[in-house]
């Protein structure tokens, strides 16, 4: 007996899973972006949410076509973007940066940072894989 | 659910709300904390009700419960404080969260259970403090326990993953 119900200790977190489906998610980088879809672009930060656990920075910029745009950046919290030398005073409005990075399975303009570049030449690598 | 949105929004714009999630080691520190809480409602959870369900039953039940309980309603407290913390700094997000929904339900259950357990079968414990297998709905009681803290644990985890 007291296996058996051990036994169903194990369904439950199945059941769990099942209860509400393949929703997406929002804060695990590889559930959200896609690792096939590497996109670099340039623009001007128009906004800035910089607090954890992820910092989030909307990059304006052109498409191709001619046409405005405003890419939402996401990276790692507070302290890993302070680890790899991003601080708050690089994440300004009206600063000029290039980005690349992994773009969302489910929407183009939501982009997973993998690396920076600011209008110095100055380069910071967040991540290497989308994993 | 108009007035609820509201009162999401003005926690996410309160200063403790932005105090959580501006300050570059509140929410690291909470979720530490909030780890730590967990691993004492749940240690403590499993190792009772185990003992319940018939496992280890020359422990006696009574010196077990005195000693485990109050860790767990101390794991209890720090994670309903760490909790709301945390919900706080991201109050909307969090509110719309079908796993943290699911997490909220599970967590009300399973106190529920715990309370049925309580009214239950405290009385009649002596009669199987030691040795005796515990009664059916007891062991019941137990085991479902385990299952619904076990689904608490995994609908937080799933909040990051399945909105």
């Amino acid at each position: 007996m007291p296996r058996l119900l051990l036994a169903l200790l194990a369904v439950l977190p199945l059941a769990t899973l099942s209860a509400f489906g393949p929703v997406l998610a929002h804060h695990t980088f590889v559930t959200k972006y896609d690792a096939k879809k590497l996109v670099t672009v340039s623009g001007t930060i128009s906004s800035v949410s910089y607090a954890n656990p992820h910092i989030f920075f909307d990059l304006t910029g052109k498409t191709r076509s001619g046409s405005e745009v405003t890419w939402r950046v996401e990276t790692e919290g507070i302290l890993a973007t302070r680890a790899k030398g991003l601080t708050q005073a690089d994440l300004k409005e009206g600063a000029r940066a290039t980005v690349t990075g992994w773009a969302a399975r489910d929407n183009p303009a939501e982009i997973g940072l993998k690396s920076i570049r600011f209008g110095s030449g100055r380069t910071i690598t967040m991540r290497k894989t989308a994993r | 659910m108009e007035s609820d949105r509201t009162v999401f929004e003005a926690l996410n714009a309160s200063s403790l709300a932005i105090f959580v999630r501006e300050s570059a080691w509140a929410y690291p520190i909470l979720e530490t904390l909030h780890i730590l809480g967990l691993a004492l409602v749940m240690g403590g959870i499993l190792i009772l009700d185990l003992r319940l369900i018939g496992f280890n039953r020359d422990i006696a039940m009574s010196a077990l419960s005195r000693h485990v309980l109050p860790w767990v309603l101390g794991g209890i407290v720090a994670n309903a404080v760490t909790g709301a913390l945390l919900f706080a700094s991201d109050a909307e997000e969090f509110a719309a969260n079908a796993s943290f929904r699911v997490k909220l339900v599970l967590i009300a259950l399973a106190l529920a259970n715990a309370a049925a357990f309580h009214i239950l079968f405290k009385r009649g414990a002596p009669g199987w403090d030691r040795l005796a297998m515990p009664p059916i709905g007891a062991r019941v009681l137990a085991a479902t326990s385990v299952l619904l803290w076990v689904g608490v644990i995994t609908a937080g985890r799933m909040m990051a993953y399945l909105k």
